[in-house]
Parts: C-alpha cells; structure tokens; sequence
C-alpha cells in the first residue's frame, strides 16, 4: 500500500497497529515529512549544525519512543514541536545556567499593585497587572523578545534567528529599548499611585 | 500605590520569569498553533505577553521559508538526522531506486561506457603526476565517525566513518564505558556490519563507546581515532 497521500495522523493510526516492520517504514515515511522542518527549527535554536543535528536526532528518537502514545488531539506537526521546544530549551538550561544580558542593571522591578483599586481590577480582571503593563508600554516585537529572553530565558541571538529578526543588532536592540521604555513607564505609574 | 519593590526578593530577572510564565489560563501549543483563533483565544493573546510570544514563535517555526544562508545548512542537518534515525531504511531506498531501471538499461548503459570510455583512453595525452608544492606536509586527522552516535531507535545495523587519507586499514574497537573491550577487528572499508556481539550489548540505556584508528601500511597509527557513544534509547 502506497501511503503517499496519507496524512500525517493516518500515518501514525496505522503505525498503532502495525507489525514491527511495518511500523518501522511507516515512521520513516512519516519522519520524511518533517526532517527539514524540524531541522530547520533546531538550526535557528542552536546557530550551529553539529549541534542542531544533536537536538533533531533527539527530537526525533523521542517522537519514534512516544508515537504510541500521540493521540491526535493535535496535528502530528504541532506535537512535533512541542517535542522540539522541550527539547531545545532541556539543552538550553544544561547548557548555560544564566542568559548573557545586555544591559542588566536596566532591567526594572515588576510592578505590583498594592493598594490602588484599579490596578486591583486590571490584575483579577484581565489577568496578571505586569502583562497589561507590557501590553500598553511596548512595541509588539518588543513585547515578543522580552517575553522570550526573561520568561523563557532564551539567548538574544537565539531570539534573532527563531523570530527571523533582520535589524543590525537583532533581539539585543528590542530589549535595550524595552528595558527603557518599562522603567519610564515604571515611574509615571508610581508618580500615577499605581494606575497604568 | 505601586511599589517598585518586588514580591519575590531583589532579583527582577527572576521576577518577570514568574510573571511571564504560563498561567493556568494560558493557551497550549495546539491552540496557540491553530490557524484560525477563535474570539476567546484572540483575546487572551491580545492581554498575555507570554501567549503573544509564543504564537509569534509557532508562526516562525511552522514557516517553510528558510533564510537567505541558512539553506545549505538546514539540508545538511536534515539529511544527518534521517542518516542517524533510519540509516538502514536510507541504504534500502538508494539500492531500491537503482534495482528498479531494467536490466537491459544497465546492459545498454554498460556497452556505451566501455565504447566512450575506450575512446577517451585513445585520445588522451599521457597522464601525468601533479606538481608537489614544495614544503607539502602529510596532514593527520581524526577519524569523523559517522554511525552510530548518540541516542537511537534501535540496536545500530552498521558502523560507518569517513576514508582518511594514506590510510590502509582501520582498527574497530567497541568498548563498555568503563573500557572494557567488546569487539575489535581490523578491515580495510569504511564501514561495516555491527556484529551480534555488539547489538545484544546495545541494550536500552546502555553506553557504549566505539574508536577508530586509522592504520597506514605499516599498521602505525595515522592522526587521532575517533571516538564516539551511543546508546538505545530506553
């Protein structure tokens, strides 16, 4: 049976009840799909071809030990990456205990509502009081790298290549200009007693 | 009134991980990877850094683009992850392709070679030796090993490297990873089939190292061996 024009989660249903042979060339067919996506991917993640090499095979190795147990409440490429990710960011945190920052002294507190009743109200109302800070403070790109460098703690040349950014200077220049724009923020809120 | 102190003590960077972490209310990967988004998911988006980040990082990932540079590269990486992953499955391929032209298409195409190729002997000027530049040095190197490495599927079929240079022989050693010695041989290809001794060691978790040395015609040793681990996949 030629499994050309099957999907991706039709691949995987007949891999779950195939003979061990069969499964075998039905995730090699499947993997085929996606070496160059997740390839590409790991290339971006790690700016070296040894090592992206390294994080694919794992990447793959671990989808071949789990596809058992792929349920299809997601497609095929979207559980694929969800694998990557976790992968890249396991081998980021060996790695590198600390993210490189540009600037660190500039980085400013997270605010937090105390005592002002409509601070409160942005908190419980449209979720966490730092997020809606961000939201009205800085520009969507800027938004983007500060939330991948301080909450994922991604590497600025690493934001460079996964969000394709073409400027001179890359992530590192989003997040100068971030850190700038919040702590100017920072302090009208506080002379405002809290309210954004 | 907003203090610029924050609940968590004086390390800021840590702070805003915290904050920009997901919350119970953040969306998955599945839904932040849907194309269409619904009101409720646009919504939370538009109001969380974090799902905004991660959605433009999906966006990213998911594209087939690939960047000016990085083409060369992202087929390199590729091509070395199906060579590792399904190797045997790679050689299947390439013996199946070429046993599918018929038979009298190979004759056809052997006949023709022999005819242009005896032609060309007859024409050519007398071969001759290139030029040594002078003060030329024999340049070692390390075997590159090329299967197996790292993490697999299953128990390696083959051990492969690339060809060095002035070499006549390679020595093959499997070791446990106290040092033990599992195998060895000696053999002039570049690769070969892993033996029953070495694939009943492979066990799911276990380690193993192998080295190659490359051997000049006098069995000394040219350059490093190259050395490397791999391991079943528990």
């Amino acid at each position: 049976m030629s499994w050309e024009h099957a999907s991706d989660e039709e691949l995987v249903e007949a891999y779950k009840q195939a003979d061990p042979v069969t499964r075998r060339d039905l995730a090699s067919v499947l993997f085929d799909r996606h070496y160059l996506r997740v390839a590409r991917w790991c290339l971006r993640f790690a700016g070296d071809r040894d090592t992206a090499a390294d994080l694919a095979q794992n990447v793959f190795v671990k989808a071949y030990r789990h596809l058992d147990g792929f349920q299809g409440a997601s497609r095929f490429s979207t559980w694929l990456y969800a694998i990557a990710r976790h992968e890249c960011l396991g081998r980021l945190r060996t790695v590198r205990a600390r993210p490189e920052d540009p600037d660190e002294e500039g980085l400013v507190d997270v605010p937090t509502p105390e005592a002002d009743p409509e601070a409160r109200l942005v908190q419980t109302s449209e979720g966490r009081y730092a997020h809606a800070i961000l939201n009205a403070t800085l520009e969507e790109t800027e938004r983007r790298v500060f939330a991948l460098h301080y909450g994922n703690e991604l590497p600025l040349d690493q934001i460079t290549r996964l969000l394709k950014l073409t400027n001179a200077s890359g992530a590192k220049a989003f997040i100068v200009s971030a850190k700038r724009k919040l702590a100017r923020a920072v302090r009208r809120i506080e002379a405002k007693g809290g309210r954004l | 009134m907003t203090t610029p102190t924050p609940p968590g003590g004086d390390d800021p960077r840590r702070d805003w991980r915290d904050q920009l972490s997901p919350a119970p209310e953040c969306l998955t990967i599945e839904q932040l990877a849907e194309a269409d988004l619904d009101t409720a998911a646009r919504a939370h988006i538009a109001a969380c850094a974090r799902c905004e980040a991660e959605r433009a990082l999906w966006l990213a990932a998911d594209s087939a683009e690939t960047e000016p540079g990085e083409g060369a590269a992202v087929q390199w990486v590729a091509r070395e992850t199906r060579r590792r992953i399904f190797p045997d499955t790679e050689r299947e391929a390439s013996s199946g392709r070429w046993l599918r032209v018929p038979r009298w298409a190979l004759s056809l195409a052997a006949g023709a070679a022999i005819v242009i190729g005896g032609y060309a002997v007859l024409r050519s000027p007398s071969p001759t030796l290139p030029a040594t530049a002078p003060g030329s040095v024999y340049r070692s190197t390390r075997v590159d090993l090329l299967l197996p490495i790292g993490d697999l599927v299953v128990p390696p079929e083959r051990l492969a490297w690339r060809a060095v240079d002035g070499a006549a022989r390679y020595q093959v050693r499997v070791l446990e990873v106290d040092g033990a010695e599992i195998w060895t041989t000696v053999t002039t290809q570049t690769s070969l089939p892993a033996p029953e001794v070495v694939t009943r060691a492979a066990l799911p978790a276990r380690t193993l190292t192998w080295r190659v040395t490359a051997l000049d015609a006098n069995d000394r040793a040219i350059g490093e061996a190259g050395v490397a681990t791999f391991r079943v996949s528990p």
